[in-house]
């Protein structure tokens, strides 16, 4: 017994086994916690962002083209193609804010928000109505006798 | 693997490699950040038939200033009035502009919907007007004008 406290010969290698393994330990804590974050939401925000950007400058250029070639008496329908989901999530375009903030709204279901601005069209004619990513027909319309 | 441990030269080339491999890397991630941007709203831009739509309403417009004149001319040189000869030149229009945009899968409608080219004869300083309607579709867009209305003078 005497023996086994007189020698030392191992303590520093069992010392650094403890010292290794609380660090790796508490590094993988860490990464474990902040995993979803890392790895999932963050790039899946990215991907929202530029998508919204994206899509919601399609509608102010089809809205902006439509506005350019309006007939002053009639009528002209425009179907446009979007994804039903961006990042795994639907969403909805938003045309209730352009009469008072010249803006078009993109809210994902996980409450994802980007505007995109309609340069003041709507000061000449009225824009509203909502439509949800998922839904079958996506169509601008115009009616110059409504 | 004595000899591989103890030769040192060519340490550059690795390196250099090593370089290239880490610059390649940063452009695929650049690659991948332009991938996601901007599909829809060029799409939507090149898409949409604004200039097809503006041909049609640029070109009708056009088109019936000449048939004007033209039936005027016809009637001074046959005893049809000129109502008819324009209903006769606007029906060949019609049909070539039909046809010109049916071969772009398009349709196009142009209809003689009302004139006024009365005055016309009588040398009257009316202005003489004439009523067109004009559709266009190509599956997406639907475009309607009813009526054009068009001044035409002689």
């Amino acid at each position: 017994m005497r023996n086994l406290f007189r020698d030392d010969a191992a303590v520093s290698v069992t010392m650094e086994y403890i010292i290794f393994s609380m660090l790796f330990i508490s590094l993988f804590a860490l990464l474990y916690v902040s995993f979803g974050d890392m790895m999932v939401n963050g790039p899946k925000e990215t991907v929202i962002q530029n998508k919204f950007s994206d899509i919601g400058n399609m509608m102010t250029s089809l809205v902006t083209d439509m506005y350019l070639i309006l007939p002053e008496n009639g009528v002209i329908e425009s179907d446009y193609m979007i994804p039903a989901k961006v990042g795994g999530e639907s969403y909805t375009i938003n045309a209730n804010l352009a009469m008072t903030d010249q803006i078009f709204e993109l809210v994902s279901s996980s409450g994802e928000e980007t505007s995109v601005t309609i340069s003041g069209i709507a000061i000449t004619i009225p824009i509203n109505g909502t439509v949800s990513s998922s839904d079958i027909n996506h169509r601008i319309s115009y009616d110059s006798r409504k | 693997m004595a000899g591989l441990k103890d030769n040192n030269s060519g340490q550059l080339i690795i390196l250099s490699g090593f370089v290239l491999c880490f610059s390649l890397v940063a452009l695929i991630l650049l690659v991948n950040q332009t991938m996601i941007t901007g599909y829809h709203s060029s799409n939507a831009v090149l898409e949409f038939p604004k200039h097809q739509i503006r041909d049609i309403t640029s070109q009708t417009r056009e088109s019936c200033v000449y048939m004007t004149e033209l039936a005027l001319d016809l009637n001074q040189s046959s005893n049809l009035s000129i109502d008819h000869n324009y209903r006769l030149l606007f029906d060949q229009y019609e049909q070539q502009m039909a046809m010109l945009y049916a071969g772009h899968g398009e349709q196009v409608t142009l209809d003689l919907s009302a004139m006024n080219l009365t005055s016309m004869a009588t040398n009257t300083p009316n202005i003489n007007t004439i009523w067109v309607n004009i559709t266009y579709s190509n599956g997406m867009t639907y475009y309607s004008s009813e009526p054009e209305i068009i001044e035409v003078r002689p």
